[in-house]
């Protein structure tokens, strides 16, 4: 797959790309179904509603299809041709949102090094059902750090009036953001399914190097302590024999980071 | 009348996404009378008096026949959110009125950067996103963003000018939004009747730089009247108001040497 021009300038004017349709209904229907495998594996008695959000890997042999599409074309291949250099996928991952709001942030805590995410929404989303909502350019200085968490101190609007544009998205649809875009969402109902694959820049410096290795660590404390999962690079997800996977494994290693 | 004092907020708004939102800045009274004297306004240049929903009218609303619009030039809610807002002094450009009909493209109406100047934005009609509610693009009306976008969208992002990602002001008829002129905006989806009144302030030159892009914009500005029938700018009746403001607006006018 090879993006145009076109998208790769809308990537980065505006922080984000939209693929519309990205995964065909019958890809849909088994990513939904791996989805909610592989999450409900996690919960205690496979209970959902349990007013809390829940987080898990999605790189097991419980969910070969989306472990998989984490090297897939459409997704590798367009993250290093988004960021214009070569990436390391760093996670597949699923969450169920349970009701409720996700405030102003963005998930990258500098703007020292770069990474993408993909966000992949299994039920219809609008801006009034807790559609992503980015802030377009703000993955850029000096906006990045104009922007505040906390938009009724610092602009005097409630989050949900913030200025921005809403990722209306059907099924199949697939967002591309980058990981210093500022994004929310406001109004998602208790069942609020969104699937996840990142990628980080292949770090060609030490201090990206640095960089890179805390954040790996961080998130595999993150996801440890509280969400109970016991490994960030699963041994299945390690055994993926295409050439993203092994060569991303190779360098994960003499990173130090694999478990 | 409302005398305006800015929150902290307001100005971290206007100056972090180029723009900022009044709700309700209009009594129902006042806005009573706005929109009597805009299409009155409008009507007495507009060729058989009335619009013909086919291309878009402009008129100055600085003569004595739209006494109260002409006013809100110097109304603190304008003037002196526009000083506040910028930090600095500001003169009055214009304040004016356009029948609007259909879309219009994507654009800052500052191509600069040295320079700039807060357009008011009036809509008579509830406005939203699908029926030619103003859009702007947050942030725009700085770099890297501002120099980034463009007029063509479907060359440069490989979408339609609607698809652009932005922020649409819904609106209902007494809100006001400013918007900082360097910032992109574009409407979408409008009636062929679309009302929209504009006041409009610009920075007061400091170097002869800016003053020589101040001169070349209101000369612009004054060949784009020309073409709907306008041959006066700054009016007689509009250099008359005696107040201190406008009197030291006509007299800076005078140094730049842009008086008609």
């Amino acid at each position: 797959m090879r993006l145009t021009e076109q998208q790769f300038n809308y990537f980065r004017t505006f922080g984000f790309a939209v693929f519309r349709q990205l995964l065909t209904p019958e890809e849909v229907k088994r990513y939904s179904e791996e989805f909610n495998k592989g999450l409900d594996y996690w919960l205690d008695d496979n209970r959902r509603h349990n007013q809390k959000n829940h987080y898990a890997l999605l790189m097991y042999e419980t969910t070969p299809f989306i472990a998989a599409l984490h090297g897939d074309p459409r997704f590798a291949d367009n993250a290093e041709q988004l960021l214009g250099k070569p990436v390391i996928g760093a996670s597949a991952n699923g969450n169920y949102w349970w009701k409720g709001d996700t405030q102003w942030h963005p998930d990258a805590r500098s703007l020292g090094f770069e990474g993408v995410k993909f966000v992949i929404y299994l039920e219809p989303r609008d801006a009034t059902n807790g559609a992503l909502r980015l802030i377009p350019g703000s993955h850029r200085p000096p906006y990045y750090h104009q922007l505040s968490r906390d938009p009724s101190e610092a602009l005097g609007v409630r989050p949900e009036e913030v200025p921005c544009c809403v990722f209306e998205s059907q099924p199949g649809d697939v967002l591309a953001f980058n990981l210093a875009c500022w994004h929310a969402a406001f109004g998602g109902d208790d069942f609020r399914r969104q699937g996840v694959m990142v990628y980080y820049e292949d770090p060609q410096t030490p201090e990206l190097t640095q960089e890179v290795i805390e954040l790996i660590l961080h998130a595999k404390k993150n996801a440890a302590d509280k969400y109970g999962q016991p490994h960030w690079f699963p041994q299945y997800w390690r055994l993926i024999d295409n050439s993203h996977h092994q060569r991303w494994v190779r360098r994960l290693a003499e990173l130090g980071v694999l478990d | 009348m409302k005398v305006m004092s800015l929150t902290e907020q307001q100005v971290n708004h206007f100056r972090t996404f180029g723009f900022v939102v009044f709700r309700q800045l209009f009594r129902p009274d006042e806005l009573k009378l706005y929109m009597d004297e805009f299409d009155r306004g409008l009507d007495l240049w507009v060729p058989g008096g009335q619009h013909d929903r086919q291309k878009r009218h402009h008129a100055l609303f600085t003569y004595d026949t739209t006494p109260f619009i002409c006013s809100l030039h110097d109304d603190p809610r304008f003037a002196d959110v526009a000083e506040e807002l910028y930090g600095k002094p500001m003169f009055g450009l214009t304040v004016n009125g356009n029948y609007y009909v259909g879309d219009t493209q994507g654009h800052p109406d500052s191509g600069t950067a040295q320079h700039s100047g807060i357009k008011f934005t009036i809509y008579l009609e509830p406005l939203t996103a699908a029926d030619g509610a103003l859009r702007l693009i947050p942030g725009s009306h700085r770099e890297p963003l501002r120099t980034e976008l463009a007029k063509d969208p479907q060359a440069k992002f490989g979408v339609r000018p609607e698809d652009v990602p932005c922020y649409s002001f819904e609106s209902q008829p007494g809100d006001v939004l400013a918007f900082d002129m360097r910032c992109w905006h574009a409407s979408f989806g409008g009636s062929d009747h679309r009302r929209m009144g504009v006041v409009v302030y610009f920075e007061d030159p400091q170097t002869p730089e800016t003053e020589a892009i101040t001169k070349e914009k209101i000369e612009n500005a004054k060949k784009l009247a020309a073409s709907f029938g306008q041959t006066v700018w700054f009016t007689p009746y509009w250099r008359s108001i005696n107040n201190l403001r406008h009197q030291r607006w006509v007299r800076r006018l005078g140094e730049l040497g842009v008086l008609d």
